[in-house]
């Protein structure tokens, strides 16, 4: 009893101290230039309470309300980090603070991100600042592998025998949410990760074509592995390539519950995973896809939705020959779902995910469908429609409040919300450049005097 | 010359003058430089978002 009082009254704490307003409050934001995710409301009203959203229109306050003017300032929903390491990853050449990717091959597929997240980084309150309130926290493959936030680890720490060695897959994806506090998980498992091209060539064993065919195995053994679990068990199952746990974990894949995020930059490899995806049935989701635009109507057709970098326009390697800057405009116009990413793995430079959306608008795509890139349609290709990333009755009431344009540099966020709770507008960064820009503790040495 | 305020994520140097001479101009192919690089390249002399290659 006395235990639980002790937890209790520490949680309450540790709740006041993450919180500098309560998330039950019921807050009226008043005048803006109001962007929902799907449509543009001038002089809005926004009101939340209980951490929802409760309406989004152009009426008066409720009476009882908190106000908050936002006459001349911009109202938006908080913006999804795709792609992302947030919580992942604290220092990346760190390896002990990198959580994202893991080399063994017993654990590849089954491998979740969400056990390995710190609501304590300090990479988050830096992209909160950036207007990011929620994020899709991607592994990245664990032996030169590429995929996501690609890296050239190309040391695999625990090669078994009888495994496929390396293993194709990543591991899981996680969504989180950015307020300050001590959970930050939305939801575990939402999205497998495997990178093909040239990577995926590499984990094979050289070729493109070895993955494909690696690929397919796998996923007949995951499908046999599937309808035999009890004769598995007994031990009377020709031996499997994977392990139990990546087995299991690949079956939402195999019956295409789960989406696949695949890597893949050029144009033909796009056009293979597409065809990849027809014949086995899966649902997939491209990421990089430099060279879309060359094939936008195949990938269009497929309805398969592309997590794009669109300031990505130089031909780096041979993958990526006919990037552009207006791959984004390209991808768009045809009808493909895109969401934008940040920089650099979307860590500490997730905050910079604005600013290449509005790079991309300067090369072609409609205002309207940058704002969408990076709130509905991260949400909607997630598995998420209408929860976050949208300012509309029952969403999360993850706000933020602009200067201006927050596609603009100059543009600051001025009031951020996550689930209803205001969030302090600081970061490290910027108690370290307080603490020596105003000559406070530990700005000078101390024979300089205070 | 900018499209607009430089300082904004829309501006597009539309106009590039180096010691006096154009050396750029995004509306007009004869003053967009060429690179070998590119000659017969994946995308070559394709319209993306009706850009064409050289001035984007």
């Amino acid at each position: 009893m006395r235990l639980k009082s002790l937890i209790l009254a520490a949680a309450s704490v540790a709740a006041l101290a993450a919180s500098p307003a309560v998330a039950q409050e019921l807050t009226a934001i008043t005048g803006g230039r109001v962007l929902t995710g799907t449509s543009v409301i001038e002089n809005g009203t926004v009101v939340i309470q209980n951490g929802r959203v409760v309406s989004v229109g152009t009426g008066a306050a409720p009476s009882g309300a908190r106000v908050i003017d936002a006459r001349g300032k911009v109202v938006s929903p908080g913006f999804v980090a795709v792609d992302s390491g947030l919580a992942g990853s604290e220092v990346g050449s760190v390896t002990g603070t990198n959580d994202l990717a893991n080399g063994a091959n017993s654990i590849s597929a089954s491998f979740d991100v969400s056990y390995g997240l710190d609501p304590w980084s300090f990479t988050l309150p830096v992209a909160r600042l950036g207007g990011i309130t929620r994020a899709i926290v991607t592994p990245s493959h664990g032996g030169g592998g590429g995929g996501a936030h690609a890296h050239d680890d190309s040391d695999f720490a625990g090669v078994q025998h009888g495994l496929q060695s390396p293993s194709l897959f990543a591991g899981q994806a996680s969504i989180i949410h950015l307020a300050s506090g001590n959970d930050i998980l939305v939801r575990a498992r939402v999205a497998q990760v495997a990178p093909f091209g040239e990577a995926g060539g590499r984990v094979a064993g050289g070729a493109r074509g070895a993955e494909f065919t690696q690929f397919k195995e796998t996923l007949a053994e995951v499908r046999l592995y599937a309808r035999n679990r009890a004769g598995y068990d007994r031990g009377g199952l020709r031996e499997l390539s994977l392990s139990r746990a990546d087995l299991e974990a690949l079956i939402p894949v195999a019956e295409g519950r789960m989406p696949l995020i695949v890597t893949a930059r050029r144009a033909a490899d796009i056009q293979q995973v597409l065809r990849l995806a027809r014949e086995e049935g899966i649902k997939i989701i491209l990421d990089g896809a430099e060279e879309g635009w060359l094939v936008a109507d195949q990938i269009a057709a497929a309805d398969v939705p592309v997590l794009l970098n669109p300031i990505s326009n130089l031909p780096g390697n041979f993958e990526i020959r006919a990037a552009r800057m207006q791959n984004a405009a390209a991808l768009n116009a045809a009808g493909v779902t895109i969401a934008i990413k940040g920089n650099e793995g979307s860590t500490h430079r997730a905050r910079e995910t604005r600013y290449n959306a509005g790079n991309a608008v300067s090369h072609g795509l409609p205002y309207e469908a940058a704002i969408a890139a990076i709130t509905v349609n991260p949400a909607r290709i997630f598995g998420a429609a209408g929860q976050f990333g949208e300012l509309r009755p029952g969403a999360a009431a993850d706000v933020v409040i602009w200067s201006g344009d927050p596609l603009e540099p100059l543009s600051d966020a001025e009031q951020i919300w996550v689930n209803g709770q205001e969030q302090a507008p600081t970061s490290r960064q910027f108690l370290l450049r307080d603490r020596y820009r105003t000559g406070g503790e530990g700005a000078m040495p101390p024979a300089y005097g205070r | 010359i900018w499209s607009a305020d430089p300082f904004s994520i829309y501006a597009r140097a539309d106009q590039v003058f180096i010691d006096g001479g154009l050396a750029f101009d995004r509306s007009n192919p004869a003053y967009q430089p060429v690179s070998d690089f590119e000659l017969g390249q994946p995308g070559y002399g394709l319209s993306a978002a009706n850009v064409q290659q050289g001035a984007r």
